[in-house]
């Protein structure tokens, strides 16, 4: 079977078993910060001066009624430093772009409210991505009470971050394969495939490529789909897909045969490698 | 919260359709018993989302305290002595709930966990001029796929958060963080507080 095969076929039962699994496991349980967007990430593209409007879907999962605070922050990210949210408006931000419909909302339990938001793209903008997050905060932690005789307090609680690029005036990735070879995941000996973007909007890959170990044994490669910045080189893992039925990861023995295509948006990558 | 109420908010959530669709198709068929076939084409379409929840039950926002009255200094003939003094590096644990509940729910591939502070740089304040680094505060996660991000007064080094299934492209994590004051410094007395807010995406 094809990598390509492969991920049409387990995607149908992918998604099944997602939604059953997460049945089976979900005790929603009330809190100060509980909610969920959907989407979890917008891939827009625009022309100078357009206005692209979207929709944001939030829930509160909790006993009560909860206030969230909706704002814009910058962001970045590096395989050094990882996913960083800056409020400080960073040089080239497009934020000012941004129009939310509101500032503030108010979830009631298990309810799902739609957020609008537009994204005016100035007639000027040049070709290039605009990336910002729309943050989604839990309003009360503006204004904490302090606990009484308490010498040392911290109140924790959490913030969605929901990312949107702009891809403006048909900037696209340029993704250049640099290598195949091992690396480490959490810890973990993988392999790792290594690409470079030099166009102006970010890439990713998708597929999987199927590997062979010295037992001979067969097992599906997923890709990272991790994003590329423009102009970042990044090690994107390849775990090797668990078995569906048992969800263990499959014990290999190296050296690992791995072939098969890696696509990104406008093309791919044909791979032959042995790792040891 | 039931189990059928659970799925509805998951498709409500997740934005699913399920559109079946009927298409009849001529086989030519003229003899008896006559055969005609209708294929049925399935779109199921499951919207991508991002779930996280910090702390327990209840609308109040979860609070981890320390209370380093009771310790005595850590220099002289005490220092040796059980409690051990304040900055002698003997860890103190969370008066109360040390310990906050953390879930991370997404099926948008990598999930990323961060942490920032409102301590613009300084750590937790007496309001007094006096400061304790956000290092000061570890957490222990009982789940290494739920890490806790390791607290500084930036922020935080960013986390990955591991995926469960379907080689990466599914995350359903649980964890609980048990807090404890590393007590490496001896701060100037007073009432510190801080805050920390824990952001979850999936870029």
């Amino acid at each position: 079977m094809s990598p390509s095969r492969w991920l049409c076929v387990h995607g149908r039962a992918f998604i099944a078993a997602a939604l059953l699994g997460m049945l089976v496991s979900t005790q929603a349980q009330s809190a100060g910060f509980a909610a969920a967007a959907s989407p979890s990430r917008f891939e827009l593209q625009a022309g100078p001066g357009e206005v692209l409007s979207r929709t944001l879907e939030l829930q509160h999962i909790g006993p009560e009624g909860t206030e969230y605070v909706i704002r814009s922050a910058d962001w970045g990210l590096t395989e050094e430093k990882g996913l960083e949210f800056f409020d400080a408006l960073q040089p080239g931000s497009c934020r000012p772009w941004l129009r939310l419909e509101r500032r503030s909302v108010r979830l009631e339990p298990r309810v799902r409210r739609k957020l609008r938001f537009e994204v005016h793209v100035p007639a000027d903008a040049p070709v290039g991505e605009c990336r910002l997050a729309i943050l989604v905060e839990n309003y009360e932690q503006r204004a904490i009470p302090l606990i009484k005789d308490s010498p040392i307090q911290l109140p924790l609680t959490g913030r969605l971050g929901v990312i949107v690029y702009i891809a403006v005036g048909g900037a696209q990735p340029r993704m250049s394969l640099v290598t195949v070879a091992m690396g480490e995941e959490n810890g973990e000996r993988v392999p790792m495939v290594t690409v470079r973007n030099d166009g102006n909007a970010h890439g990713r890959l998708e597929g999987a490529l199927r590997g062979t170990d010295a037992d001979g044994r067969s097992v599906f490669f997923p890709v990272s789909t991790l994003p590329v910045l423009p102009g970042q080189t990044r090690r994107l893992p390849l775990l090797p897909a668990e078995n569906l039925t048992t969800k263990k990861k499959p014990v290999l023995r190296y050296p690992v045969t791995l072939s098969g295509r890696l696509d990104w948006d406008n093309g791919g990558f044909d791979i032959e490698a042995q790792l040891p | 919260m039931s189990r059928l109420a659970l799925a509805g908010w998951l498709g409500a959530l997740c934005g699913a359709a399920w559109v079946p669709q009927a298409q009849a198709i001529w086989v030519g068929d003229s003899t008896p018993p006559y055969q005609a076939r209708a294929d049925l084409n399935l779109l199921l379409d499951v919207g991508a989302f991002i779930y996280l929840q910090v702390g327990s039950a209840g609308a109040v926002i979860d609070t981890i305290q320390f209370d380093l009255t009771g310790l005595v200094p850590a220099s002289g003939l005490t220092a040796t002595l059980p409690p051990f003094g304040v900055g002698s590096a003997s860890p103190v644990a969370a008066t109360g709930t040390g310990t906050l509940s953390v879930v991370v729910r997404s099926n948008a591939g990598p999930v990323t966990l961060s942490a920032t502070n409102n301590g613009a740089g300084a750590g937790l304040s007496n309001g007094a001029g006096g400061f304790i680094p956000y290092d000061q505060i570890r957490a222990v996660s009982d789940n290494p796929g739920l890490p806790s991000p390791a607290l500084t007064n930036a922020g935080s080094t960013p986390v990955s958060v591991a995926a469960t299934g379907y080689s990466g492209r599914v995350t359903v994590q649980s964890a609980n963080w048990t807090y404890s004051f590393a007590n490496t410094v001896a701060p100037p007395a007073g009432r510190y507080t801080g805050q920390v807010t824990y952001t979850v995406a999936a870029p």
